[in-house]
């Protein structure tokens, strides 16, 4: 048997001295059970700093509070806030927070779909097309810098006050990351790839399935992301804007009659949800994506 | 892939905006004026878009463009100068990220409604909503930026002896703007949505408060008049933010391409 240089470093065997396959077997799993460990400890060192920093920053809150620079009257104590946002939780469907909460989420969903499903369909064909590309690129450069919101007042005079013109905007809010992402991940498409596609005989639409939508995933992905903030802020304020109903009408409703704590219990709760999302985003794209370069690259 | 000249790109692009404003002028009103008018044609909305743009300027356009450039200015300058201090400092970043992630989460129009409690109404609440609902993109993006420089241009500073805090100025920054560059156009978009939702919501006087006027007197000319105004603003932003990144980005040609 060759003399095996140690890979781990962890079973002392003498210099010049044969290592059994057997040795070999447990220094590995002893380095792999190291590193387990250290992998269980930086976890739980993470965990330890998401408390520390809301804990910092419920400290700060109620400093700044004393201190006088956030007045009282408009910044109730942290505790209370967490207090009230359990007790509006606690009530369920019966109460107003989780109803509201319902009616913005289902606006957001449906328009966010919509958006990613013709903002990729779009951007495929932009990006596709050099002559589509050229004939839309000046007149949706100039579309997407308008401001969705912008358009609240003609939706209304067009679709009324329900879901309809809340999804007209919420949609335009979120339409172009999707569409820009998605035409530049075509564009970049190595050609190589497209060589591979042709030659392996794919049909033009297994090509698209098998090789281009696996290539632009992450590009896609990153569009995604930007829409999905955008989007969470639009359909709030068209929750502020059109009808009465929702999540931002609701924290608009106890700001009205002088219930600022229950306000606060509303941002709070948005807050907690959009993290969530943005936590489900990053799992679906673990799940997705953990073999592609750029993901690859950007979590090294 | 073929590449088209200059010239083609030039004809395409302006047919694609003729198509789009004959569609606007021709089609769209008759489908959709059936019960009552709530299209204005491309004609009388852009006479209108004129009509503000040179009768209102002071009265309307000029509050709502002073906000705009005094909120995103503040979000770009204290986004970018915190990032820095974070970027740099490695236990300061990771205690407040996750505080920093949930803002940047919550969905910046949400706080409008406390905001008017807090700061009243016009231009003190517009702005402030604005710092604190698109700060985030920009924050956040420094950051990461900051903190994931190449480590071989940090060795190459410290061995040619470079200051610190020259460091920072002339390498990490520079190095970083691939980065930050996409993260300042998020921060304006959402700056622009913050703006308008603002005037609409608690202001007297800018573009989002007249539009609401106009849709509530039915001057559907002026409500779709205000849309033109609005997208010439974004669309000149825009061409500025892009121009940055074209003029500082030239050498990663992915930039834009991921933004945030």
């Amino acid at each position: 048997m060759n003399t095996v240089p140690n890979p781990t470093g962890a079973a002392q065997a003498p210099a010049g001295q044969d290592l059994s396959t057997t040795t070999l077997l447990t220094a590995w799993r002893s380095a792999d059970r190291r590193r387990t460990a250290q992998k269980r400890k930086r976890r739980a060192t993470d965990v330890a700093l998401v408390i520390a920093s809301f804990a910092g920053a419920a400290v700060l809150w109620e400093l700044l509070r004393l201190v006088g620079v956030l007045p009282q009257q408009f910044f109730p104590p942290m505790l209370d806030i967490v207090g009230r946002l359990f007790t509006e939780l606690g009530a369920g469907f019966g109460g107003k927070l989780l109803v509201a909460t319902g009616q913005t989420a289902l606006t957001w969903l449906l328009a966010f779909m919509i958006a990613s499903v013709l903002g990729i369909v779009i951007g495929l064909f932009v990006g596709n097309s050099v002559y589509a590309s050229a004939t839309l690129a000046p007149l949706l450069r100039f579309v997407r810098s308008t401001p969705a919101v912008a358009f609240v007042p003609a939706a209304i005079l067009v679709a009324g006050i329900g879901l309809q013109a809340k999804l007209l905007i919420v949609v335009f809010a979120g339409i172009w990351p999707i569409v820009l992402n998605t035409a530049a991940g075509v564009r970049h498409v190595p050609p190589q790839y497209r060589d591979v596609a042709t030659a392996s005989r794919l049909s033009s639409l297994e090509g698209v399935r098998q090789v281009l939508l696996p290539t632009i995933a992450p590009t896609i992905v990153s569009g995604l992301r930007v829409s999905m903030s955008l989007t969470l802020a639009v359909t709030v304020g068209v929750d502020l804007l059109i009808g009465a109903n929702g999540l931002g009408a609701l924290i608009n409703q106890y700001r009205g009659v002088g219930n600022i704590t229950s306000s606060y219990a509303g941002i709070l709760w948005a807050g907690l949800l959009g993290t969530l999302l943005n936590l489900v985003l990053l799992a679906v794209e673990r799940k997705l994506l953990f073999w592609s370069p750029e993901y690859r690259r950007k979590n090294a | 892939m073929k590449t088209l000249a200059p010239s083609q790109r030039l004809l395409l692009g302006f047919g694609g905006v003729a198509v789009a404003l004959l569609l606007w002028q021709f089609v769209l009103p008759p489908i959709l004026n059936t019960r009552a008018p709530v299209v204005a044609p491309f004609t009388q909305a852009a006479g209108a878009a004129i009509d503000i743009l040179t009768t209102e300027l002071l009265d309307t356009v000029w509050p709502s463009i002073l906000r705009i450039l005094v909120g995103f200015g503040i979000s770009a300058l204290l986004g970018v100068a915190i990032g820095m201090v974070l970027g740099s400092i490695p236990w300061l970043q990771r205690l407040v990220r996750p505080v920093f992630d949930f803002l940047r989460a919550t969905p910046a129009t949400i706080i409008i409604p406390v905001a008017i409690a807090f700061l009243g109404l016009n231009s003190p609440l517009v702005i402030g909503v604005i710092v604190f609902g698109s700060i985030w993109p920009v924050l956040i993006n420094t950051t990461d930026a900051i903190a994931r420089v190449e480590p071989q241009y940090l060795d190459v500073a410290r061995v040619a002896r470079v200051a610190r805090l020259r460091t920072m100025f002339t390498v990490k920054l520079p190095a970083g703007l691939p980065l930050i560059l996409p993260g300042l156009r998020l921060t304006m978009q959402l700056a622009l949505v913050l703006m308008v939702t603002g005037e609409m919501l608690g202001a007297s006087s800018g573009l989002g408060f007249s539009l609401v006027q106009a849709q509530q007197s039915f001057d559907i000319a002026r409500t779709y008049g205000g849309i033109i105004v609005l997208s010439i603003i974004g669309f000149l932003l825009d061409v500025i933010l892009v121009s940055l990144e074209k003029k500082y980005v030239r050498y990663d040609s992915r930039a834009g391409k991921n933004a945030l």
